[in-house]
């Protein structure tokens, strides 16, 4: 329940605070949302499943996020930054909707 | 062991398959089985109020540029009218003190030659549109076809399909000659003035009249006497309105009014003045003046 309060206490104080993003980190600001997307729907997907476990949860959500920001980053120092960009997408695209789908038969079926 | 038939596909298995976190099923089958599970501590809290402030700022940020453009437009726009009223104002401003001048020059224009000079001044300034004239007249209203006409009053400057049911600037132009040639004394075209150095030009779709540009309708003011209605309904003028209402569907109309007011058009600017003969006379201290139109 807490970490639900929590996401909810974020998303409110990102509302009234309107946090202004430097602009170094505006490249890598999509992955991050989608990264913690994936993250959110991993960890419910979890607590359904019964084997929700809280460290693993803060630590995939950081290391994914900066894995994929330092995937984005390496990426355009080589010049393939779209590309890269967009597999990340589509693989945290995939996760989210086989978590989305998992939660789907709990909730629907279960 | 011979590789299984599908080990090609392990990528994509894996990435469709193990979407959960291979973390969450090693920390249970750590924990072994059926022991309570670690739920929501401070540390997913934390994680989850930082995953809110990203997604929150994510879509503040990557949402925003569009919302300053169009804040950015509405501004320059709002700019825009402040201006214009601020010209109009200052223009309505200088016709004030151009009469208080016109006043100040009759009173001091007194004497046989200084009420010569004024008779001729006077002439002088109808023939170059630097007064407003009223009188009876005609009104010919010129308007795009409906089938071509988009909303009145639109950016005149936008490029649109070219329709023959527009009204160009070669329309205005051969009403207008027309108009003179019937004789009439004073023209305005949607309350523009019509001097002797007017043109009536088009920018692409927009219709310039003494480089200001009007949107349609176009009223066309004529000031004459009836002679001048009858000369160009029954002359090319009126030909030429029938003629676009009957090939292009043009909305062309004409109507004779009693009592209509064309502006002063002309600014008057004084470049050279020489000094009455004889000396001034006490009656009028004032040098008479030749002033031209500019």
């Amino acid at each position: 329940m807490i970490p639900v309060l929590g996401l909810v206490a974020g998303i409110v104080l990102g509302i009234v605070l309107e946090p202004t993003v430097p602009l170094w980190l505006e490249p890598y600001l999509p992955i991050a949302v989608i990264a913690a997307l994936d993250a959110v729907f991993g960890g419910v997907r979890a607590v359904l499943d019964g084997i929700f476990d809280d460290k693993v949860f803060v630590v995939s959500f950081l290391a994914n996020t900066t894995i994929a920001a330092f995937i984005v980053f390496l990426g355009d120092q080589l010049g393939v930054g779209a590309q890269l960009s967009t597999g990340i997408v589509v693989v945290l695209g995939i996760r989210i909707f086989s978590n989305v789908a998992a939660i789907r038969r709990h909730l629907f079926k279960a | 062991m011979s590789p299984r038939p599908d080990a090609s596909m392990t990528l994509l298995d894996q990435v469709l398959r193990g979407a959960v976190d291979p973390g969450y099923q090693e920390a249970a089958a750590r924990r072994g089985p059926g022991a309570p599970r670690r739920r929501g501590g401070w540390p997913a809290a934390l994680a989850c109020v930082v995953m809110g402030l990203i997604m929150v700022a994510g879509a503040q940020t990557l949402r925003s540029p569009e919302r300053s453009v169009g804040g950015e437009r509405v501004a320059l726009a709002e700019r825009v009218e402040q201006g214009r009223g601020v010209v109009e104002a200052r223009s309505a401003a200088v016709v004030g003190l151009r009469a208080d001048i016109d006043a100040l020059r009759r009173a001091g224009l007194t004497g046989d030659a200084g009420r010569a000079a004024a008779d001729e001044l006077a002439r002088g300034q109808a023939r170059a549109a630097a007064v407003p004239v009223s009188g009876p007249g005609l009104v010919v209203s010129l308007d795009d076809a409906p089938s071509a006409a988009t909303a009145a009053g639109a950016a005149p400057r936008e490029a649109g399909e070219s329709d023959d049911g527009r009204i160009t600037a070669r329309d205005l132009q051969y009403v207008t000659n027309e108009l003179w040639a019937a004789g009439a004394e004073a023209i305005a075209v949607n309350g523009v003035r019509l001097t002797s150095a007017s043109a009536i030009r088009h920018a692409g779709q927009a219709v310039l009249v003494a480089y200001r540009p009007l949107a349609r309708p176009y009223t066309v003011t004529a000031i004459g006497g009836p002679e001048m209605v009858e000369a160009f309904d029954a002359g090319q003028g009126g030909a030429y309105l029938e003629e676009l209402r009957s090939s292009f569907g043009v909305r062309a109309s004409s109507r004779a009014d009693a009592a209509l007011s064309a502006p002063a058009g002309t600014v008057l600017t004084l470049r050279y003045a020489t000094a009455v003969p004889g000396g001034p006379s006490p009656a009028a201290p004032a040098p008479s003046s030749k002033e031209n139109a500019s």
